[in-house]
């Protein structure tokens, strides 16, 4: 590399000067700066023996030469110094006279070369001589016994270039050392500058025995070469070495004597010492050189012991006078020469280091057996132990807790928007994360019991727990859940109806047979998910939220929330899938009958029945979709000559009046108006047999409309709205009037365009309407029963089947039939008052009032008198103690599918008010075990069922509950208690429920 | 920097064993240890199908017919299949039973199988947790019957599900009870330091109907 590229040097190039660069330490520090990826620049005199080392170190490309004679121009235009090592000793142990030419061109190399080197803030080592140091120092001590001194010798060439480059630091704080080298020993060392030494080596390898000069007391300080270059890298990067003197060389100071012995130690050819008398006269009484500072205090740290040091050299001298020597008797003690870099070790690494080193010695079983300190490894062992211990039961378990509690967060929102998308795969994956993690978090919380344990926190403790369990059984819930529910909701999902909107055509024919099935054999999953989700409830619910951190309360009240919401929601699978798969036409076509009834002319299952559906379902697919008039389908059974047994109870109300399709909902029960509704259907031609019926009014297709915001209805030329639907109805007159026969027939034609957008709606479809249908299911405005019992017995539970169930005989139940051919029901308010009486145990006591207000202003239609037969439902066994309000005074008393009946007319004139009012008592004694008012030993018990009449308005209602004094109340379900008496004034909206128990 | 790198191989290293420990739990990797998987191989389930044989299914591996006791099975999660012999095939319906084995613990399936979903008996397993006082267990109890009451040596205790109701450990009687369905009777085992869980299945009572006439 020419001089010209070093102004070229990349900036991350490190330029390292090495002057009087042409010995062999100089080039073993070449080297080591090469490998390290520095710009290595070499001055020094061109001989042959700077020759070899630059011939050598040129194979690495990186360097550059300088002849002295070059240094000015080199040093005018080099671009950048980042280290100076002006290696003095090397130079002047290798001479042993010096001129004044020579001092003066030397002090001159060593002055331009600091200054350049401080023009650019390099760190600069100045390497000079311990051994002169030492020499020089006691000849000064000699000079104070005889007064001699020598000019221009190395020792004053070595005093003036110390002290100028002290100086130098002084005046420009230049980032300046003078490392003190000791003699150099080892493989590469031909000669050791020593004369004393070199003797010593040369004996010891070539004869048989060392002599010694006087008594062997002379003091070396000795350095191995590779610990010689770590030492000078150390001391000239590290930063704290500024301005200091440092001596660079092995601790330990070495006798010639001790030496002597050292080298015998090792098998050389001399086997003993010989003393002779000292030729030199000038010998030295007393050393009493005080070396720098040694570079042991500077972090640099001696490798190669002083044997390995002495077998290398001796090696080397063996090797120059062409002798044999055995490396085998000194095998395992040798060390590379080219390790000449240390590793040093942190803290932890000194730690670890010393727990490892008796394993290190496993391969050297003596050493290890000699060395091993037993009190170390113990207490070694007990640390890692402890250590251990402290992260498995302190810090593990915070980390899991947190890390596991946010994965087990993030992967419940990602469930969440599963669950909304019914996106199962995404579903399935959240759940089983969340399921290993709340594991890991409760096996981390499970580690922490002992901290909980010695702070007397176990209930705050078995609060959390619970809360992990719960989720623990929830998350396995929805796996199970999702596996389960897999089928039903990939039908769905997949569901495309084989009917389209404005055409009540089958067009395809897509089936879910398989899907079906499916929901069949996953019932046990679903089972088990609705199980281990009831524990989820069970467990969280019972969770003490006093007992937990405040900053988790919030969360813990919500959590509670929405473990049970979703415990309620997925509580009814496990029936549903029970029963969905057949009613949906697994193993043959099902048939529904839907009635459209207009709550408007309230009748016994909600309305009067003005069209009809009749939908087939087949393999999950509608098969079959007819809807039609109920005046025409009745047309065409008058037509037909088919004539019905009128009921009894129809013919006490209306005398003559022929039972037909139109009235087949005089039965308020709707399982018996399905069965019912059978033969009129195959009357009609329509199929021998219906599997269920649902019914749906006005106020639900109002609703509807709401919800879609209008509908296109065939001969309409505009939207049907929920706004101008009551308009339009009202259009066509009273039923006997010119424009009847179009008001049936929009009726129909709604209904048709209603039914057929529901059966040809798809999953997004219906979750815009689900809100609608759930309130209008609730409010008893659409019902539904079925013949499959499962099916039937979840629609009883949920109260959709409209069926006056047993329960609901606590109360009196009241069913209207508007006869009255208007729509009065628009314009009348009820309002029902219920006083029970609990007169002892055994005897209840009931009056029951129902004040109807008829706000119609006229009789013509839709308004008018509220022409009203009125059936009160009790139970069998009751006495009616009175009954006054009703048409003449005049009504029936009868009993019918197990309830006694009192009906009459109960007709209300337009803007008038009436009430109706019966009285009645039920005793034990007639009821036996079944009687409503309980006796345990402990408290007595009375539930209060209030029925709601299908397609009624919400009508005001009071309940009033009086019991003997001396009965103390304990759960009144919200009715407010003044003394005896219990009220509540509510609207019945839908059926309700109130458990009342009183403490014995 | 160079006074902080001990601190922080530290640190380092404490959340690396942490996070270790976190996601590989040490029992996952004790029981796959030669010697020690012994340990985790001594659980056992016994089953037995009263009024009836029925063919066992494990995680879909056949163990022939009940009764069975099967043992030195690993502790962890097993599906249990079982299919009612019957002379006219698929009369019965195969019902799985999800169910957590613990170590050194017996499970017990004792069901009576009936037509469609129709299930009488009960389901009994163990699952392990340190917190429990000592000298005590748990009991966690659902029934398939919506709302059973349940009693505990013939004392009522609640309404299914039960959760994590401690007592004293040794033997107890439970009871289901549910209008419209049979009663459930069984002997159980409550064991220091384990909840047990108990799922009880109840034959729902035959409907008779009524025929109730019009008085016309």
């Amino acid at each position: 590399m020419s001089k010209q590229d070093l102004t070229k040097i990349k900036g991350q190039v490190p330029v390292s000067v090495i002057v009087h660069g042409g010995n062999y330490l100089s080039y073993l520090l070449a080297k080591t700066l090469l490998e390290q990826g520095s710009h290595v620049v070499i001055i020094d005199k061109y001989t042959n023996n700077s020759k070899k080392y630059f011939n050598e170190l040129k194979k690495t490309g990186k360097v550059s030469f300088i002849d002295f004679k070059g240094l000015k121009s080199f040093y005018e235009k080099v671009a950048r110094i980042d280290y100076l090592y002006y290696m003095l000793g090397q130079k002047l142990e290798g001479n042993k006279k010096i001129d004044s030419k020579d001092f003066l061109s030397e002090t001159d190399y060593l002055n331009s070369s600091l200054n350049v080197a401080n023009k650019y803030k390099a760190k600069i080592s100045l390497i000079t001589s311990l051994k002169l140091n030492r020499e020089l120092s006691n000849i000064i001590n000699n000079q104070q016994q005889d007064g001699k001194t020598k000019p221009y010798t190395p020792l004053e060439l070595q005093r003036y270039g110390e002290n100028y480059a002290a100086e130098f630091v002084d005046k420009t704080k230049a980032n300046l050392r003078i490392v003190r080298l000791g003699t150099l020993v080892g493989k590469g060392i031909d000669k050791i500058a020593d004369n004393v030494l070199d003797k010593l080596f040369v004996d010891a390898t070539q004869k048989h025995q060392i002599e010694i000069e006087g008594e062997g007391l002379e003091i070396h300080n000795l350095i191995h070469e590779s610990d010689a270059v770590y030492g000078i890298l150390k001391l000239t990067f590290s930063n704290d070495t500024k301005g200091e003197v440092i001596s660079l060389c092995n601790k330990n100071e070495y006798s010639t004597l001790s030496l002597a012995y050292k080298l015998l130690e090792i098998d050389v050819e001399a086997k003993a010492i010989k003393f002779v008398e000292k030729e030199n006269s000038n010998t030295l009484l007393q050393d009493l050189y005080v070396p720098a500072p040694n570079a042991t205090q500077f972090g640099w740290k001696q490798n190669i012991s002083l044997e390995e040091s002495a077998i290398d050299q001796v090696s080397s001298y063996y090797e120059m006078s062409d002798k044999k020597w055995t490396l085998d008797k000194t095998e395992g003690k040798t060390k590379s020469s080219e390790d000449i870099s240390q590793k040093s070790k942190t803290k932890l690494g000194v730690f670890v280091s010393s727990i490892l080193k008796p394993f290190r010695k496993i391969s050297k079983p003596k050493e290890l057996f000699k060395e091993i300190n037993y009190i170390k490894i113990f207490t070694s062992f007990l640390l890692i132990v402890l250590s251990f211990l402290f992260v498995y039961f302190v810090i593990a378990p915070i980390v899991g807790i947190s890390l596991g509690s946010f994965i087990v967060y993030k992967e419940g929102e990602k469930l969440s928007e599963g669950i909304s998308t019914l996106d199962f795969n995404r579903i399935e994956n959240s759940s089983e994360r969340i399921s290993y993690n709340i594991d890991r978090v409760d096996s981390s919380l499970n580690r922490l019991y002992w901290g909980f344990n010695l702070l007397n926190l176990e209930d705050e403790y078995r609060n959390l727990d619970k809360i992990v369990q719960g989720t623990k059984y929830a998350s396995e819930s929805i796996t199970y859940l999702n596996l389960g529910l897999l089928p039903l909701g990939e039908y769905i999902k997949d569901f495309e109806p084989s009917i389209e909107f404005g055409n009540e055509e089958v067009v395809e024919k897509k089936e879910y047979t398989q899907y079906l099935e499916s929901m069949n054999e996953n019932k046990h999953l679903i089972t088990e998910g609705v199980y281990k989700m009831s524990l989820a409830q069970s467990l969280v619910n019972s969770v003490d939220t006093r007992k937990i951190p405040p900053f988790l309360k919030d969360f813990v009240f919500e959590y509670k929330d929405i473990i049970s919401n979703i415990d309620t929601l997925v509580g009814p699978l496990e029936q549903i899938l029970d029963f969905l798969p057949d009613i949906l036409g697994l193993d043959e076509q099902k048939r529904y009958l839907i009635l459209l009834q207009d709550d408007a002319e309230l009748r016994g299952t909600g309305g009067w029945i003005t069209s009809y559906a009749l939908v087939g379902i087949e393999g999950g697919q509608i098969v079959e979709l007819y809807i039609d008039d109920i005046s025409s389908a009745q047309a065409i059974l008058s037509l037909g000559g088919n004539s019905y047994r009128t009921p009894s109870s129809m013919v006490r109300a209306f005398q003559d009046t022929r039972y037909s399709f139109p009235l087949v909902n005089w039965d308020p029960n709707l399982q018996n108006v399905l069965l019912s509704s059978e033969q009129f259907i195959y009357d009609l031609g329509k199929g021998d047999k219906l599997d269920g019926i649902i019914t749906i009014d006005l106020t639900a297709l109002q609703r509807l409309l709401g919800q879609w915001n209008g509908i296109e209805v065939p001969g309409e030329s505009e939207l049907v709205t929920s706004e101008n639907l009551y308009p339009k109805i009202f259009e066509g007159g009273t039923p006997d009037g010119p424009n009847s026969s179009r008001k049936s027939i929009f009726l129909t034609d709604l209904f048709d365009s209603v039914t057929t957008k529901l059966f040809s709606s798809n999953f997004e479809d219906y979750k815009s309407i689900s809100d609608v249908l759930a309130q209008s299911l609730e409010e008893k405005h659409i019902q539904v029963t079925f013949k499959n019992s499962n099916a039937q017995a979840y629609a009883d539970s949920q109260e959709w089947d409209g069926n006056l169930d047993s329960e609901f005989l606590t109360t009196p139940i009241n069913i209207d039939w508007n006869w009255g051919a208007n729509k009065a029901n628009l314009y009348i308010k009820k309002n029902h008052t219920l006083t029970v009486n609990i007169e002892d145990v055994e005897t209840i006591s009931y009056t029951y009032q129902i004040a109807i207000e008829n706000s119609s202003t006229k009789e013509e239609y839709p308004q008018g008198e509220y022409i009203n037969y009125i059936r009160v439902f009790l139970p069998y066994s009751s006495k009616i103690t009175g009954i006054k309000g009703l048409e003449d005074n005049r009504y029936d008393i009868y009993e019918e599918s197990g309830y006694k009946v009192a009906g009459g007319w109960f007709n209300i004139p337009i803007k008038t008010t009436s009430t109706f009012e019966i009285k009645y008592q039920i005793q034990a004694q007639d009821f036996g075990p079944d009687f409503f008012l309980r006796e345990s030993d402990t408290r007595y018990e009375l539930d209060l069922n209030i029925y709601k009449q299908p397609g009624s308005k919400k009508d005001a209602y009071n309940l009033s509950v009086i019991y003997p004094e001396d009965w103390t109340i304990e759960n009144s379900e919200g009715l407010t208690r003044i003394e005896n008496n219990l009220n509540k004034r509510f609207e019945l909206s839908s059926d309700q429920h109130f458990y009342i128990s009183w403490k014995k | 920097m160079k006074k902080w790198k001990s601190p922080l191989i530290i640190f380092a290293l404490i959340i690396a064993l942490s996070l270790f420990l976190f996601f590989v739990p040490l029992d996952n990797i004790v029981r796959n240890l030669p010697i020690l998987k012994g340990f985790y191989e001594n659980t056992s389930l016994e089953i037995t199908t009263p009024n009836g044989k029925a063919t066992v299914k494990l995680n879909e591996k056949e163990y022939g017919e009940t009764p069975a006791t099967i043992q030195n099975l690993f502790a962890g999660e097993y599906d249990v299949e079982l299919t009612r012999t019957a002379q006219e095939e698929g009369f019965y319906k195969s019902h799985s039973f999800p169910l957590e084995l613990t170590k050194n613990t017996t499970s017990r399936i004792n069901i009576e199988i009936g037509p469609d979903n129709n299930l009488h008996g009960f389901l009994l397993y163990y699952t392990q947790d340190n917190t429990i006082s000592s000298g005590s267990g748990q009991i966690m109890v659902t029934s398939n019957a919506n709302g059973a009451k349940i009693y505990l040596d013939n004392e009522y205790l609640d309404i299914a599900p039960i959760t994590n109701l401690e007592l004293t450990k040794g033997e107890y009687t439970i009871s289901m009870t549910k209008k419209d369905y049979e009663d459930l009777t069984f002997p159980v085992l409550v064991e220091e330091g384990y909840i047990l869980n108990i799922k009880g299945y109840q034959f729902p009572v035959p409907v008779t109907f009524e025929s109730v006439q019009n008085d016309e």
